[in-house]
């Protein structure tokens, strides 16, 4: 195992001798994967998360983005990649019919047609289960999804023709029937691929844990602590107060507004950031009164894919704590259940508490969804923005502001999709450039 | 002799002169080069040199103007010249050398020690065979924090800038700053249009006496406001032809043409539109930076070169919207209010957060330079400090450090050079000594009104363009360098930036450059803006510095 500070590596045997410190610069190891169980984590494996998850040290981030990062890392760590579980068994399959199953059909054992089937048979099943279970991600899902159909449609043509030629029916109608049922669910697999909740595989009470333990050791920067609920306003000078702003984002978390203001966002993009729930305390008042200074506010609605985050956009706009009978455009920027299925690897939730803020959307706000989504999100589905990385939701903001910027410039009364379907997807950003200064 | 009218660059020396070619002409231990304009006072005490343009003397030779002032007024003359100018002044009988600059930095004006001789020019290249090639690490921290070099600095360790405002004497090289830019909020109760009527009756006034006398002008016309403002005047007031100048980067790139058509239509100006294609833009940028004085990464350099000759084929003289944003609160103010907002809650500090607000490599600094580099200047102290800090009223704090900062060292210096570089003169009407003025006597609310930035400006401006103009959606120059780099550029730029030999491989780390040109990581969409940067140090070092040491 290598040590984080001068990258040696360091044996078993090194880390005992050393009392659990590198031999070379006796930095302290703060994980020993030899003691850990199931869930096996190296110093290096949590560095590497921190830093991508802080962009090489430049963004902020929370705790649970950590935490959702290395559930997505441990998620189908250890098992075989489904395209390869397909190739084993193709060959397996090859193997067994010209080594064994030929040569003892011509000796009339019949019964050693059972090999290929037992074969094909138990990577059906793995791929199956791997296309349903919920402790893979999305990705991985519709991978073995892929797999599955590819599998059945093999299963289809190898089989009819074996049948046929060896004039045995019962294998020719069986091939058809497993290897349709194959293609079906791997159809459906694929579908479903990223409605199917997630497992954490790691509990946040451990994490926590191995956090402190890695904390002590190696202080993290960049991580933040809980939002602070400061209820006093905070003295902010009355030269500023006097303007207004032309942008909000409001967010249905403090976390998100945390994390978004600690990174600069408001700033980078000259826009105030609040969240629903009253982030930041100290300024939320002051703030609220200079943007309502601007008739032209565009407010834009930043939010987790979850029954309470649809409810967002509606909320701003009837609320008289915020904008109800205001002129001000209310964008709905959020995360929503139409994108889930193009994002390549999302952490879905479910719980009750999710599947009651769904049902509790008026006629008004559910009319906006398909039956397939307002069914998924009344199931208790979420996919939280938490569980995306600085980089990304900073990214997905800014696109999402573009596209409705774009749209709204354009005409706000022609429909159409205002651009922000897409916003989660893709790393590309905008290809030019603004300066000021040109006389 | 115009203000930038003069390709060729001024040089006198004070200090040891002797060995000095015989046509330069000596006096005592002051020498001016062949070249050097000059002009001697009536009593024939002072000799007057450099370079003036005063727009309420334009009947008279501006130099021998001053040279008469000097006489009567003695060091007084600098607070009543109205003008751009760098000049040196030497009084024959106390044997003394005056150095100074006009207040708003339009002209400027440089000078060095060497083995106790002051050499002194308004082109940095001139002084070149004069001072050692130690590179200042200060200059370089702060050009990659805001794309020019603030301050009294140069980028070479051993020659200073005079400041706009301040005259220098030598060889003692005391500074006396003669004009400071400061608040002085005048008739706060007057409404906003007895402000705005002041603004224009002022605007009116300079804009004519910027414009040439029996000949066509130019204007530099973005389509925005300021620069729109400016051909309404000049359309209203000139009487010879108005050809206004706009640019755009091809069909697929957004483009201000829309308004500047607008306007162009309006003014019945005769108007030349200039497409960039990407080539040109790479093509052009080594001829652009080796005519800047000091580095200046902004991606409107070559454009403003490229208009510049275009505008030369037509006129001798352009005017540019140049100074609006500094001085009536332009777009750069926002994000700072924003700031001041939520540094209750982030712990920012607002110098860090003016330095990131210049958006380029302000947060890389601790990763970008060498360790050795960055351990030499991370404790240096940053030239906005003060202004940052004082007790002037928020807004005009901030249009305070744009003007004297961005607006000298930056914007004024890059016309200057640019339109020098091609033989023509460019003139800031809005960067005006008296507009700059006036402008620190309108109330911030005046300038920024809840979100409508440049009020005062619009209202004054309202009688003389359509209202898409006054009234259009807030907008920068869009330059598509992200989209330059990654689809024209990316090869080029590799070859440039990583190689060994590179003029930036002893200060920067090219490991980070090389993410960067792979656009690694990019979450801000700000890399095509960093390797411009970048890449317009790295041809201006070596079309500045052969041997360059730190």
């Amino acid at each position: 195992m290598k040590c984080i500070q001068c990258q040696t590596d360091n044996t078993l045997k090194d880390r005992t001798d050393n009392h659990g410190r590198c031999k070379q610069c006796q930095h302290p190891f703060v994980f020993e994967p030899t003691s850990m169980g199931a869930t096996k984590v190296t110093d290096m494996m949590f560095a590497k998360a921190i830093a991508d998850l802080s962009a090489n040290d430049t963004l902020f981030f929370t705790p649970k983005q950590l935490f959702y990062l290395f559930n997505k890392h441990l998620q189908g760590r250890g098992m075989l990649q489904p395209i390869g579980l397909l190739i084993l068994s193709g060959f397996a399959t090859v193997f067994a019919l010209v080594t064994i199953v030929l040569p003892g059909l011509e000796k009339g054992y019949w019964g050693f047609l059972l090999i290929p089937i037992v074969i094909n048979g138990l990577c059906l099943w793995e791929l199956w289960h791997r296309s349903q279970s919920q402790r893979v991600s999305s990705q991985e899902r519709g991978y073995a999804s892929r797999c599955l159909q590819v599998h059945g449609w093999a299963i289809l043509v190898f089989g009819m023709i074996f049948g046929l030629n060896l004039n045995l029916f019962p294998f020719f109608a069986g091939s058809v029937v497993v290897g349709l049922a194959a293609v079906y669910w791997g159809r459906r697999g694929w579908i479903n691929r990223a409605a199917i909740s997630s497992v954490a595989l790691l509990e946040w009470a451990k994490f926590q844990e191995w956090l402190t333990s890695w904390q002590t050791v190696n202080p993290i920067t960049k991580i933040l602590e809980p939002p602070k609920e400061t209820q006093v306003a905070l003295n902010v000078n009355p030269d500023v107060t006097a303007y207004s702003f032309d942008r909000l984002v409001v967010t249905d978390s403090a976390a998100i507004a945390q994390l978004l203001i600690a990174n600069n966002f408001h700033f980078e993009n000259n826009c105030a950031i609040l969240s629903v729930t009253g982030y930041p305390q100290g300024i939320f008042l002051t703030a609220m009164e200079m943007l309502r200074r601007n008739p032209e506010l565009k407010v834009y609605a930043f939010h987790d894919c979850s029954g309470k985050g649809m409810g967002l956009a509606h909320h701003l706009r009837t609320s008289p704590q915020w904008f109800q009978n205001s002129p001000v455009e209310i964008v709905d920027v959020g995360l929503l259940p139409r994108q889930i299925l193009s994002i390549p690897s999302v952490f879905v939730q479910q719980s009750t508490e999710f599947a009651g803020a769904s049902k509790r959307l008026t006629d008004l706000e559910r009319r906006q969804f398909t039956a397939d989504e307002l069914a998924w999100l009344d199931e208790g589905n979420a996919v939280l923005l938490e569980s995306f990385t600085p980089q990304r939701l900073i990214q997905a903001l800014n696109r999402g502001i573009a596209a409705s910027r774009e749209f709204l410039e354009k005409d706000s009364s022609s429909g159409g999709s205002d651009g922000s379907d897409s916003i989660f997807i893709g790393d590309g950003g905008s290809p030019h450039y603004s300066v000021e200064s040109f006389g | 002799m115009n203000a930038n009218s003069c390709k060729e660059p001024y040089l006198l020396a004070l200090g040891r002169v002797d060995n000095l070619p015989n046509h330069w002409l000596k006096e005592g231990n002051f020498a001016i080069a062949p070249s050097t304009p000059i002009a001697i006072s009536p009593n024939q005490r002072f000799v007057i040199a450099g370079t003036a343009w005063l727009p309420q003397n334009k009947s008279s030779d501006p130099l021998q103007w001053i040279a008469q002032q000097w006489e009567q007024r003695e060091t007084q003359t600098w607070e009543e010249v109205v003008g751009a100018f760098a000049l040196a002044v030497w009084d024959r009988e106390l044997q003394t050398l005056w150095c100074g600059r006009d207040r708003a930095g339009i002209q400027t004006l440089y000078y060095t020690i060497n083995d106790s001789t002051h050499w002194i020019s308004n082109q940095l290249r001139a002084l070149n065979p004069y001072h050692s090639n130690q590179l200042d690490c200060v200059a370089l921290r702060d050009y990659l924090t805001c794309a020019f070099v603030p301050g009294n600095r140069t980028f070479w360790q051993d020659v200073r800038e005079v400041r706009p405002g301040v005259a220098v004497q030598l060889p003692d090289e005391e500074i006396h700053a003669y004009w400071q830019l400061q608040e002085h909020v005048t008739d706060e109760e007057q409404p906003l249009t007895w402000h705005s009527d002041r603004l224009r009756a002022l605007l009116d006034q300079v804009v004519q006496e910027y414009l040439p006398e029996n000949q066509p002008v130019g204007v530099f016309l973005s389509g925005g406001l300021d620069s729109s403002g400016v051909t309404a005047l000049a359309a209203k007031f000139h009487a010879h032809p108005v050809h206004t100048y706009s640019i755009h980067f091809g069909k697929d790139c957004p483009s201000e043409l829309e308004f500047s058509g607008i306007v162009a239509e309006h003014c019945q100006t005769q108007h030349h539109i200039v497409e960039i294609p990407f080539k040109t833009m790479w093509d052009v940028l080594p001829e652009t930076m080796a005519s800047l004085d000091d580095p200046i990464g902004d991606p409107l350099t070559v454009p403003n070169l490229l208009l510049a000759r275009l505008a030369k084929e037509s006129v001798g003289v352009v005017l540019n919207g140049e100074g609006g944003d500094p001085c009536f609160g332009g777009p750069k103010n926002q994000p700072m209010l924003i700031n001041s907002l939520y540094s209750t809650v982030t712990q920012q500090e607002t110098l860090q957060a003016y330095l990131i607000s210049f958006q380029k490599c302000a947060a890389d600094l601790p990763n970008l330079l060498l360790p050795d580099v960055w351990s030499k200047i991370q404790v240096e102290p940053w030239v906005f400090s003060d202004d940052l800090n004082s007790s002037q009223r928020y807004l005009n704090r901030l249009m305070a450090l744009n003007i004297k900062f961005k607006g000298a060292d930056h914007i004024l210096t890059k016309v200057n050079n640019l339109t020098r570089a091609v033989g023509i003169e460019g003139r800031s009407p809005l960067f005006d000594q008296r507009v700059v003025d006036l402008s620190m006597q309108i109330p911030p609310e005046f300038k920024l009104s809840g979100v409508q930035e440049k009020v005062v400006l619009k209202q004054a401006l309202a009688d003389l363009l359509p209202v898409a103009i006054i009234h259009r959606p807030k907008s920068g120059m869009m330059v598509p360098v992200q989209l330059g780099f990654r689809e024209h550029w990316n090869r080029q730029a590799k070859n440039l930036l990583l190689s060994r030999r590179a003029a930036i491989a002893p200060y920067l780390n090219q490991s980070l450059i090389r993410d960067w040109l792979n656009y690694q990581g990019d979450t801000w969409n700000r890399y095509g803006v960093k390797l411009w940067l970048l890449v317009s140090l790295e041809l201006w070092l070596q079309g500045h510095g052969s041997g360059i040491r730190i």
